[in-house]
């Protein structure tokens, strides 16, 4: 049964979103119940994957009992169990805030195709990152594009509309560039497989190195402009401020790490390091990464909405993650890996606050929100344990995916490497610029006499938000287990 | 310089998927009326699609079809044509849904034209 | 006594704790009533320093005491170390915070929002305490960060707009001191390869890349002592504190700043390193203008906190003087220093707070009178003014002999003289306070005008500490064996041995 769980994981997701109208049709109230259990279930199955990849290595599935590379394999690597793991977790716990309240955010004739929705892109996610066919892995980045937009836009006003559909011409102008990518491939290596057509690029490269280059010219173009990698980040900031807070919390969090993760797979366990170090990929990379750190944390200074400022703030933060892959030492990878959890982490739960905060006020604008800490303590309190993350402070986590960058930039050497370490340093600094002066209005602004009353958001709201950040505290403080999965996955796309 | 030539010549279907790539991501970045970009999406999807066909073309091959009496000869290679034909359905999914976006935001906007769109936006917000 | 034998044991670790445990439990209480809050809240204090002290008897029979947890976290350990420069600087720590602690009692009595401020105060003795006890980088710099934001909710106390300015003047500060410290101390750990802080040097070699790290160190910890130029937050953030917290801040938090670049320059360079590349002189230098500068701000202020903050400022340029000069007697000096200057601080920043309280005066020129009318409150005032200047019996004067001596076994004289023009500018800033308070007549129109010049002096409560204080400043030195200084002596030993 174990060897069916990778696969298991996508399909129970995939059929319980198909299922969720034809349930909305007859009994609407079933509908959360429902989606929680799917969810729930699908994370208890990676948890199980994960320690079984754990302890006895990758799992290998073929599709339909047809062997690679006639049939479509499936592998659940390290990186993938990892991944599939904070999905479906941090999936579940969206749903748990979406549970009760959604309406608040959604027309409550659409919350049934918002769990739809939901479950769609969760199994999408996770089969995304644990394929290892090229075909099947596009199919499943299309689903999750498609779903991303369509979550947006379900709130069903006009920004949000917007924003959703420049979202989906972005996305789409991104999917073209995969597939050309995939049929590149395709055409010098024969095979839809990685590890096969990994073998084969080899020898491809030989014969057809611009064809080899172009390809990867295309992919980075297209999971760049999904993943927001700066300058395809555009977006982005729309993109999240509009949607409902589930559903930001969901794409920032996960979406746009599923796709660094595809990216990652193409060029490491498709392409291998020797044969990338040998094209100008990393650098341009590299300089991708500092200047979406960069651009992302200046942008975030002069935001009014809280939404819009967190949004710019993940673009940074997936700057942090594409400088760690791409500096390509173990420790930087390790530090990339585990700021993909991380960040999952930090952010999701940072929207979550957002959601249940400008559901109360009213206003998304910080000038408005002060004295917001007083009437809402747990979650300001949650949300200053994020932006203290952010910005690095020890015995929380983001802490530890920094240390590990700023190691691997160290460890990378030069005066490059010291560089680096300055831009990761100054946008700490950034971090606390554009935070801070949030927090600070939030709990010290507004009507001094206020006292601080227990929180007046529901326990289903804040269940999550305080479910997050103590995940938050406890990985900055035993950061073991997360730190260990980070460090072999890192040892492995490094070819070690 | 002559051999570029007749690559050029063996290879057409390449280059014309190519071109219509371009000419779709042009069209979808360029026009401001939404029902073009829509359509600049379509175009640029069909063109990779036509590359993949194309790819799966062996020259003197069958269609591959196992039917009576049909043993060796080579056969085109089936597997692009599948592979497109998911490829397609992506597609149609996402002209679909752009379609639809695109009537809500006709209705909330009364406009097509994206940079309207834009200004309306900026205005109220 | 015996060498550094390292004994395994929770007491430091416990030390740290108990303070935050008290946070929560003030901040549960505190709400239902008031005397059961100040009780906690004294008994929190009060059960720290005695356990601090208690800590005295392993380190004076020659024990360092170790702890670590989450070893599995490597290197993420959080480590503490209690050897004698450690204990030393935590153990006035405990009892300024003591002190301070039954002085606010009164003090914020009629407080806005003393709510806040009173798990504030215990929770940031735990982050001090953290930061002298650590034993590793890490637990240097987490208990660092933290002591510095929770620090900030001293600086804007009183939330007035001024309090705001200086208060995001802090957090700068305090966020750039940050990045700065975590930049020297992960190159440390690539060059090093481990955070411990149990050795004399753990730098392989003097390289570029370790320059930075120095320069890095030096300039955060600067940022936070208030070394020249990096000072400029300090006059505004300790005034607009609440006096104690004031006295904390001057007192103690600042001295975590140079704390660490003992550390840095001592445990993690190493005396040869220093002593061969030469590095301190820069640190030299500036903690040489930053006492001058400091005294001469210091004369042309006339609201009296500022001027106690910017006297702070040239103290500290004192301390990293004496750090810098890489001899064993100036750094004796300099560990005495900090824990006299501690004392010194508090006692001053006690007893304006006491005249702000009883009279609203906050300006020296207002104050003539403040003798006669608070004799108690103006004599412990003096006896830390001649303290500051160097006066003999007491410990200020024992601390500047050595760290003359020091500069002079270091063949840079000219430091000497250095602390001697700035003595007198302290003489300069400070006498005059003592002589209007105690011979000038109030003039018509001042406060004390009149019949205002009656015996009135603060509660108890208030005057106790502040008397306790004052007496620390005389009492170590009139008795057989001062006790602090032959701490300070053997650590300063300990940290010289190759």
């Amino acid at each position: 049964m174990i060897y069916q769980l990778p696969v298991l994981i996508v399909v129970q997701l995939l059929l319980g979103s198909f299922i969720m109208p034809i349930v909305g049709r007859f009994k609407n109230q079933l509908i959360p119940y429902i989606s929680l259990f799917l969810m729930g279930l699908s994370h208890v199955f990676s948890i199980i994957l994960l320690f079984r990849v754990v302890q006895e290595g990758n799992i290998h599935y073929h599709l339909g009992n047809w062997a690679p590379p006639w049939g479509i394999e499936i592998v659940a690597d390290l990186l993938g169990a990892y991944m599939a793991v904070i999905v479906t977790g941090i999936g579940f716990l969206v749903l748990v805030f979406a549970w009760r309240h959604i309406q608040r955010e959604i027309n409550y004739a659409l919350r049934g195709w918002f769990y739809t929705l939901v479950l769609l892109i969760a199994g999408a996610m996770v089969g995304m990152v644990i394929t290892n066919d090229l075909f099947n892995m596009y199919v499943m980045v299309e689903i999750v594009s498609l779903c991303g937009p369509a979550l947006v836009a379900i709130r069903n006003n006009r920004l949000a509309v917007e924003a959703g559909f420049k979202y989906l011409i972005m996305i789409a102008l991104g999917s073209g560039p995969i597939l050309f990518g995939i049929a590149l491939i395709y055409m010098i290596t024969g095979h839809l497989n990685m590890t096969f057509a990994g073998q084969e690029v080899i020898n491809a490269i030989q014969e057809y190195p611009r064809v080899a280059l172009l390809a990867q010219a295309f992919f980075i173009v297209g999971f760049g402009v999904k993943a927001a990698l700066f300058p395809l980040h555009v977006w982005l900031p729309d993109a999240y401020s509009y949607a409902p807070s589930p559903s930001s919390a969901l794409l920032a969090g996960l979406a746009a790490k599923v796709y660094i993760v595809g990216l990652t797979r193409v060029l490491f366990n498709l392409y291998g390091i020797e044969m990338l170090s040998t094209t100008p990929l990393f650098t341009i990379l590299k300089i991708m990464a500092v200047a979406g750190i960069i651009m992302g944390s200046i942008m975030a200074l002069n935001q009014k909405d809280i939404k819009r400022l967190v949004a710019y703030s993940s673009v940074a933060q997936i700057g942090y993650i594409f400088l760690g892959l791409s500096l390509v030492t173990g420790f930087s990878v390790t530090g990339a890996v585990l700021h993909i959890l991380n960040h999952a982490l930090i952010k999701s739960m940072m929207f979550l606050c957002c959601g249940v905060i400008i559901y109360q006020k009213k206003t998304s604008n910080i000038d408005e929100l002060g004295g917001v800490g007083k009437e809402f303590p747990i979650t300001m309190i949650c949300f200053g344990i994020g932006a203290f993350a952010m910005v690095g402070i020890p015995m929380l986590n983001g802490f530890i995916s920094k240390w590990y960058i700023s190691l691997g930039a160290l460890e990378y050497g030069g005066l490059a490497g010291l560089m680096y370490l300055l831009v990761i340093i100054l946008s700490s600094l950034l971090n606390g610029l554009y935070y801070l002066p949030v927090l600070i209005k939030a709990f010290l602004g507004g009507d001094s006499q206020k006292e601080t009353q227990i929180d007046k958001a529901p326990i289903t709201l804040i269940l999550p938000i305080v479910i997050l950040a103590a995940g938050i505290i406890i990985l900055g403080l035993l950061p073991f287990v997360p730190l260990q999965i980070a460090s072999d996955a890192a040892q492995h796309l490094l070819g070690q | 310089m002559a051999e570029a030539i007749i690559a050029l010549g063996q290879n057409y279907f390449f280059y014309y998927a190519l071109i219509l790539f371009m000419v779709g991501f042009y069209t979808t970045l360029s026009h401001s009326n939404i029902l073009k970009k829509i359509i600049g999406i379509n175009i640029m999807e069909t063109s990779i699609f036509l590359f993949f066909v194309a790819l799966g073309y062996v020259e003197g091959g069958q269609a591959p079809i196992m039917g009576r009496g049909a043993e060796g000869g080579p056969y085109m290679n089936p597997l692009p044509s599948a592979l497109i034909l998911t490829g397609i359905v992506v597609s149609v999914s996402i002209t679909a849904f752009a379609l639809a976006l695109m009537v809500k935001l006709y209705q909330f906007y009364g406009t097509l034209d994206a940079d309207e769109i834009v200004m309306l936006r900026g205005e109220r917000e | 006594m015996v060498q550094g034998v390292e004994t395994y044991s929770h007491l430091p670790g416990l030390v740290v704790l108990i303070p935050i445990i008290f946070t929560a439990l003030v901040g549960i209480f505190q709400k239902k009533s008031f005397l059961l809050r100040n009780w906690i809240f004294i008994s929190g204090t009060a059960l720290t320093f005695a356990v601090m002290a208690f800590l005295g008897f392993f380190v004076l029979r020659g024990e360092t005491l170790v702890a670590n947890y989450l070893v599995a976290m490597y290197p993420f350990t959080i480590t503490f170390r209690v050897d004698t420069l450690s204990f030393l600087i935590a153990v006035v720590a405990a009892g300024v915070w003591l002190l301070a602690s039954i002085y606010c009692l009164q003090y914020l009595k009629d407080d806005h929002a003393p709510n806040r401020y009173f798990p504030v105060h215990v929770f940031t003795l735990a982050g001090a305490l953290g930061v002298f006890l650590s034993g590793n980088l890490y637990t240097f710099f987490l208990f660092y960060e933290v002591m510095a934001f929770s620090g900030y909710l001293f600086v804007i106390h009183a939330e007035t707009p001024e309090a705001f300015k200086a208060g995001s003047r802090y957090l700068m500060v305090t966020i750039l001191s940050g990045i700065l410290v975590f930049t020297g101390v992960i190159i440390t750990y690539q060059l090093a390869g481990t955070l411990d802080l149990g050795s004399l040097g753990i730098i392989p070699d003097a390289n570029i890349v370790s320059l930075i790290a120095f320069v890095a160190f030096i300039i955060g910890f600067g940022f936070k002592a208030g070394l020249f130029p990096l000072h400029t937050w300090l006059p505004a953030a300790h005034p607009v504190a609440p006096s104690p917290a004031s006295a904390l801040l001057s007192g103690i938090l600042i001295k975590t700043g140079a704390y660490g670049i003992i550390r840095v320059t001592y445990n993690v360079y190493g005396i040869e390193m220093m002593q061969d590349t030469g590095w301190p002189t820069i640190l030299l230098i500036f903690a040489a203008i930053t006492t001058i500068y400091g005294s001469m701000a210091a004369l042309v202020q006339d609201n009296l906190k500022r001027r106690l903050a910017y006297s702070s400022i040239s103290q500290i340029g004192y301390i990293l003087m004496g750090g810098a000069l890489l001899t064993e007697r100036g750094l004796a000096g300099d560990i005495f220093h900090i824990v006299s200057h501690a004392t010194i601080k508090s006692t001053l920043f006690l007893t304006a707070g006491a005249i702000i309280t009883k009279t609203g005066i906050k300006y020296v020129s207002q104050m003539a009178g403040v003798g006669r009318k608070m004799p108690y409150t103006m004599g412990a005032f003096t006896l830390a003014a001649l303290a500051m200047i160097g006066i003999p019996p007491l410990n200020g004067f024992v601390s500047k002999w050595a760290l003359a001596l020091g500069a002079l076994d270091a063949g840079q004289p000219g430091y000497a003289v250095v602390l001697l023009i700035s003595s007198m500018l302290n003489a300069l800033y400070y006498l005059p306070i003592v002589i209007l308070a105690y011979f000038r007549k109030p003039e018509e129109g001042t406060v004390l005008y009149g019949d205002m010049l009656r015996y009135d002096e603060v509660r108890a409560s208030m005057l106790v500490p502040i008397l306790i204080l004052a007496l620390s400043l005389v009492i170590f030195n009139i008795l057989p064996v001062n006790l602090p200084l032959v701490l300070a002596e053997f650590s300063a030993r300990a940290l010289f041995q190759h």
